[in-house]
Formats: structure tokens, C-alpha cells, sequence
């Protein structure tokens, strides 16, 4: 992890550090929409963040790694006629399992934070 | 578009043509491709798209196994701790014998060492803004295990060659011809010693790298980002 003050902290602003926990998530969430390709995997998350968060590549390739070791996705070479065979990536079986896994974590681990840190009026 | 090819071939310089090394060249090209012409389809100029889509990617060492990104200044300048420490005791462990007139070279040497690494050290420690600077460095984890088998070993040899080296030049005329060993008195006795023990301190090399290795893990810079 990274220390404060650092430079690459800077350009992708806010909750970077909070997302990142949760890029393979994302990530799997994507897929489970159909299976797609590095660059358009990185506009999706952007425009369903209305361009608020931008997956960085090297995040991305660190991730599909990590993920297609675990087995949850699977990839094959697509068959563009023009320009550069594109890899694509399916998710397994697992990986939807292990997505809904990761979402419930998520939703306890959201309401449970959410009492946590933010400040509640008493009930008297 | 062939700029982006020559970055990619750049980005994997030096490392083996494997099939899996190929096949992540290939996808990283064709996401890069398709950056470009996605930035391109929105209006961007041409030269700023390719710009743009190089930019996004100028490593791919967090991609490969046996090496990691590592924060290049705090790594340095807790290494160089640990050097100056090492050569310190060796110089110290050197002085009585360099008043037995064995190893003023060495001791000499020692001192010089100490002297640099303590300046260095000392210049890092009193600019800790460039140690908190984010500046990353790829370290070889397979090389550095290779590096420290090596050390081992061509110490372990280095040892063994002096060790039999002095034994030659000490006692070799008394074994040839069957003289008993003598040794007058405890003088003789410690140069006899020191003779043995020097070869010893090289000691500190393998050590070194060994530190190297145990450091290398806490200043890992996480995810690549």
C-alpha cells in the first residue's frame, strides 16, 4: 500500500484506496454483464461511474491476472478481422459465486461502517 | 499506430519471448489500439490520442512473477544502514589486528568504506523529503535468490582456499617433513590467529545481499497503480 503524500496518491483523487480493495469485484460485476476485453472493461466501469473513477491499466492487468489465476474468469482470443487479436475474458461458475459472495460482504460490511463512522443523532 | 507498437516492445524489452510473454504483449497492443481509437472517435487529435494511451501504461514488471515494484529511497537508505553496521563491526574487529601488523590494508579499506557509506547515509537521512518521494524500482526477487545462493557459495570456497592457503604457507614445510609444529609463545600464537580469522570477515558480502532479500518485502509498493 501506498504512503501518504505520495504522488501517484494525487490524480485519482478521492476513496482511491477504498475502491481498490474491491477492483476484482467490480470487475467481476462487469463480466457477469457479458464477456468483454481490457480497454472496454475500463470504459465500463468508467461510465457507470458517470467518469467519476477511472480504472488505471495497470490495475486492471494486475486484477484480470489475480482473478484468472483464482479460476473465477476465463479468457479466449477474439477474431478481429483488423488491427490486433483482442483477449476476452468469461466469468466461470466460481466467479459468479464468488461475486455474490464479495456483494453480501459488501452490504454487511457498508451498513456496518456506515454505524460506525458516521455521526447518529441519540435516540432519547 | 506503429508508436504503440514500439512502446509495447519497449514495455517488454529483456524479458524472455515466451508464449505467455507474447500473448500479453498482443492483449496489451489491442487494448492500447483500441484506447487510441476510442480517444480518437471523440474528437481528439490524433497525436494527443497515441500520447495519451502510451501514457497510460509504462511498466509491466508487477506482471511478472519474481518481481516486484519496490519504493526505490527508504529501501536504499535502510540498506545502507545495515551496511554501514556490518562494515562498522568488521572495521572495528579489524583494528587490534591491524596493530599486529596483519591486515592494515584491510583495516584501512574498512575505514574508507565506513566513511563514504556514513556520508551517504547521512546526506539521505537529512533529505527525507527524496525518501518519502514515491520513486519506484523493480526488484528481481529470482535474481536476488540466485545472487545469495552464489554469495554463499563463492564465500564458503573463498574460506575453505585461504584457510588451506595459510595452513600451506604456516605449517606446510613441518607437515612435508614431518617437523612438529611449533608455536613460540602466545605472539606467535595470536599472528597464527589472525592470520586464519581474516578471511572471515568477507563474511559481511553474502550478508549483505541476505539483508537485501529481508528488506526488499517491506517496502513493496502494493497493486501497481
Amino acid at each position: 500500500m501506498y504512503r501518504r503524500g505520495e504522488p501517484f496518491m494525487k490524480e485519482s483523487s478521492i476513496s482511491s484506496d477504498l475502491i481498490r480493495g474491491n477492483i476484482d469485484t467490480i470487475i467481476l460485476r462487469v463480466l457477469c454483464d457479458g464477456d468483454n476485453y481490457g480497454y472496454e472493461i475500463i470504459k465500463a466501469i468508467s461510465k457507470k461511474s458517470s467518469g467519476r473513477y477511472e480504472l488505471k491499466e495497470p490495475s486492471l492487468y494486475t486484477s484480470l491476472k489475480r482473478l484468472e489465476a483464482q479460476k473465477l474468469i476465463q479468457s479466449y482470443w477474439g477474431d478481429e478481422s483488423q488491427g490486433g487479436r483482442r483477449k476476452y475474458y468469461k466469468v466461470t461458475p466460481a466467479g459468479i459465486d464468488a461475486y455474490h459472495s464479495n456483494l453480501a460482504d459488501w452490504t454487511t460490511a457498508r451498513e456496518l461502517i456506515g454505524r460506525l463512522i458516521e455521526k447518529q443523532e441519540e435516540p432519547s | 499506430m506503429s508508436q504503440l507498437h514500439s512502446h509495447v516492445d519497449q514495455l517488454f524489452r529483456g524479458y524472455k519471448q515466451t508464449k505467455q510473454i507474447a500473448e500479453l504483449k498482443e492483449e496489451i497492443l489491442s487494448n492500447l489500439e483500441a484506447k487510441a481509437a476510442d480517444l480518437i472517435s471523440t474528437g481528439m487529435p490524433h497525436t494527443e490520442a497515441i500520447r495519451k494511451s502510451i501514457a497510460s501504461i509504462d511498466h509491466v514488471d508487477f506482471l511478472m512473477d519474481g518481481r516486484k515494484r519496490i519504493r526505490l529511497l527508504p529501501y536504499s537508505l535502510e540498506l545502507l544502514q545495515i551496511a554501514l553496521l556490518y562494515v562498522l563491526v568488521a572495521w572495528v574487529i579489524t583494528i587490534p589486528l591491524a596493530m599486529l601488523g596483519k591486515g592494515i590494508v584491510l583495516n584501512t579499506l574498512l575505514l574508507v568504506i565506513v566513511i563514504i557509506a556514513g556520508l551517504l547515509f547521512l546526506i539521505l537521512q537529512f533529505n527525507k523529503k527524496w525518501v518519502t518521494h514515491g520513486i519506484l524500482t523493480t526488484y528481481h526477487y529470482k535474481g536476488a535468490l540466485r545472487l545469495r545462493r552464489l554469495a554463499w557459495l563463492l564465500w564458503s570456497l573463498f574460506v575453505i582456499l585461504m584457510t588451506l592457503n595459510t595452513t600451506a604457507l604456516q605449517f606446510g614445510s613441518n607437515l612435508w617433513f614431518s617437523r612438529p609444529v611449533t608455536l613460540s609463545g602466545p605472539y606467535q600464537f595470536a599472528i597464527v590467529g589472525v592470520r586464519y580469522a581474516l578471511p572471515f570477515i568477507s563474511i559481511i558480502i553474502p550478508l549483505l545481499i541476505h539483508a537485501s532479500l529481508r528488506l526488499a518485502p517491506k517496502y513493496e509498493a502494493g497493486d501497481a497503480q
